[in-house]
């Protein structure tokens, strides 16, 4: 476990919601949920399946509406602000299903992200460049996440766990603050999955992370603070020792792995 | 993009600028009339290609920015006869902004709704348009109007003849240079990869919305100005330009051709243009032939013309 310094934990959190409520019809996919994560921290997010930690993501992110409650990044409500402005302020996400952009080269599909962030994406006359000062930030995040040799290669033909690899270097392509990871180890295998946390434990700390994953090994090495949802509700939070040693825990979630 | 797409990109080209010797010399002016509707078709087509091909909507209301940009040459030769507003350098310019802007509209009106739903409120609004054109009493309302002054070039006119032609082919020549720039900019990159995963596009940042609106507006001002030159090359424009049919057929050129390729439109208008010509002549019932001739195709080569041809992906 990665150790946070005492100053980064009083910090104002990054990132904070409360309340947050979805309901599908007759099911509450997320029940007034409080969540906070902190600068410098990875704060997981575990529970079984159905417990709503996708739909979490997703409404953090801005892709799910919530029906009710508030989101706060950095201190500024982004309740009411659309997917791409949250981008543009600090937040990305990986998708649990593998979401890359097919038919474009791995550096291509990096490229979108750089553009974006430097607001050159609207340009329309000029061929849109993979080289110079884009290229080398393109270069350095595929050195980053494992990609080096394979940036002329279509997205779509990558295997399982490089295109887990290119999720993760298109969510770092935006610069963000803050990284919503979904289930990064999502059908890997074992040795891929070891790298992945490797990577992820790279990437932490400039880069506050939440991390949804079922791996419950991935978990305990890389959180600093765990959250368990269980049908839509937070049933605990704290440090991983505490969460392990909860006994309602134990028989809740954790007895189907450990 | 492959060699053999440049190369029948290229004959198509040689073709339509020899068609000029060759029907002055064989006495063929219907050969220029046919070549001629095909670059205007053609140019259409390009601009359909920006949001059906490249960004991949569904769009089928197209005809309508076509009709807009005849109606807007027929309304102000009738108006304005004889004055600034019945030349060409002022038409064209006019009818492209305002097909630009009403495809503007009813793209970010469109844009709201996905997949089907899509598909029928662009169809929805291509037929407002066409009932809007039949309403306009003062100007032929369903029978249409005579196009009283073309439009002026200089001395001349675009109405018929070498120049007009050349005009028409000249302008399908830009059109083609313009979805190649626009395709390859940042800009096209964005709505090409929008097409290929809209959602990832949004999660870094890109609000996907604004560059297909921004596709509709260039897509229709291009269909405007095929408009100009269509009221001129028929010396006639009614709202049977805005019918859904011809909405259809455009995009059944650029499906033929290959969707989200640079010459796709070229080669689909060209095969559409001239199938239709050819079987027309054979029998009056040569749709009963061009329908299932088309669904083989389409079955056949999913990449349409294009595909057949060899295509890299995303050129």
């Amino acid at each position: 476990m990665r150790a946070v310094d005492k100053a980064a934990v009083l910090a104002e959190p990054l990132l904070v919601a409360r309340g947050l409520t979805k309901r599908y019809g007759g099911l509450v996919a997320n029940a007034g949920i409080d969540f906070d994560l902190r600068p410098r921290e990875v704060h997981a997010v575990i529970g079984p399946n159905g417990g709503g930690k996708t739909t979490l993501l997703g409404q953090l992110m801005g892709e799910i509406e919530p029906d009710a409650g508030t989101i706060a990044l950095t201190g500024a409500d982004i309740t009411a602000l659309a997917v791409p402005e949250r981008v543009l302020r600090g937040l990305a996400r990986s998708y649990q299903v593998t979401s890359v952009f097919p038919g474009f080269t791995v550096l291509e599909n990096v490229a979108f992200g750089l553009r974006a962030r430097r607001r050159t994406t609207s340009r329309f006359w000029r061929a849109a460049r993979t080289g110079g000062e884009l290229g080398e930030a393109a270069a350095a995040i595929l050195r980053r996440v494992g990609l080096s040799g394979r940036s002329g290669v279509d997205a779509a033909v990558l295997s399982h766990g490089e295109q887990r690899q290119l999720e993760i270097a298109i969510a770092l392509s935006t610069t963000p603050k803050v990284l919503l990871l979904d289930e990064p180890l999502a059908g890997l295998g074992v040795d891929e999955g070891r790298r992945m946390v490797d990577l992820i434990a790279s990437i932490a700390g400039p880069i506050a992370i939440v991390l949804v994953e079922h791996d419950m090994d991935a978990v305990f090495a890389l959180a600093d603070r765990i959250t368990v949802l269980v049908d839509g509700a937070v049933i605990a939070s704290g440090a991983p020792d505490a969460i392990r040693a909860d006994p309602l825990m134990r028989s809740a979630y954790l007895g189907e792995d450990l | 993009m492959s060699r053999a797409v440049l190369l029948l990109a290229a004959a198509l080209f040689v073709v339509l600028l020899a068609a000029v010797p060759a029907a002055l010399l064989l006495d063929l002016p219907y050969l220029l009339f046919l070549f001629q509707q095909l670059a205007i078709l053609a140019t259409a087509a390009v601009g359909l290609n920006l949001v059906l091909g490249y960004a991949g909507l569904p769009a089928f209301g197209h005809a309508a920015f076509v009709g807009i940009g005849s109606y807007t040459v027929g309304i102000l030769a009738t108006e304005l006869p004889g004055t600034l507003f019945t030349s060409a350098w002022v038409q064209l310019p006019l009818a492209a902004a305002l097909a630009g802007l009403v495809a503007a509209l009813i793209g970010a009106v469109s844009l709201r709704t996905r997949g089907v739903a899509f598909l029928m409120i662009t169809l929805a609004f291509g037929q407002m348009l066409y009932f809007a054109a039949v309403a306009l009493e003062r100007y032929g309302g369903d029978d249409g109007m005579i196009l009283v002054a073309p439009s002026r070039l200089g001395e001349q006119n675009l109405s018929r003849g070498v120049l007009s032609y050349t005009i028409s082919v000249a302008v399908l020549a830009v059109a083609l240079y313009v979805s190649f720039r626009l395709m390859r900019s940042p800009f096209g990159t964005v709505l090409r990869g929008a097409a290929a995963n809209e959602r990832r596009m949004q999660a870094v940042g890109v609000a996907v919305h604004r560059y297909r609106i921004g596709a509709f507006a260039a897509s229709g001002a291009l269909c405007g100005i095929a408009g100009v030159l269509l009221a001129n090359h028929t010396a006639f424009i009614s709202p049977a330009t805005l019918a859904w049919t011809r909405s259809v057929e455009l995009a059944v050129m650029v499906l033929l051709g290959g969707a989200g390729t640079l010459f796709g439109p070229l080669f689909g208008a060209a095969a559409f243009v001239l199938l239709e010509e050819v079987l027309s002549g054979v029998t009056e019932h040569w749709r009963i032939v061009f329908g299932p001739l088309l669904l083989l195709v389409v079955l056949a080569a999913p990449g349409g013309i294009a595909g057949l041809l060899g295509r890299q992906s995303n050129d």
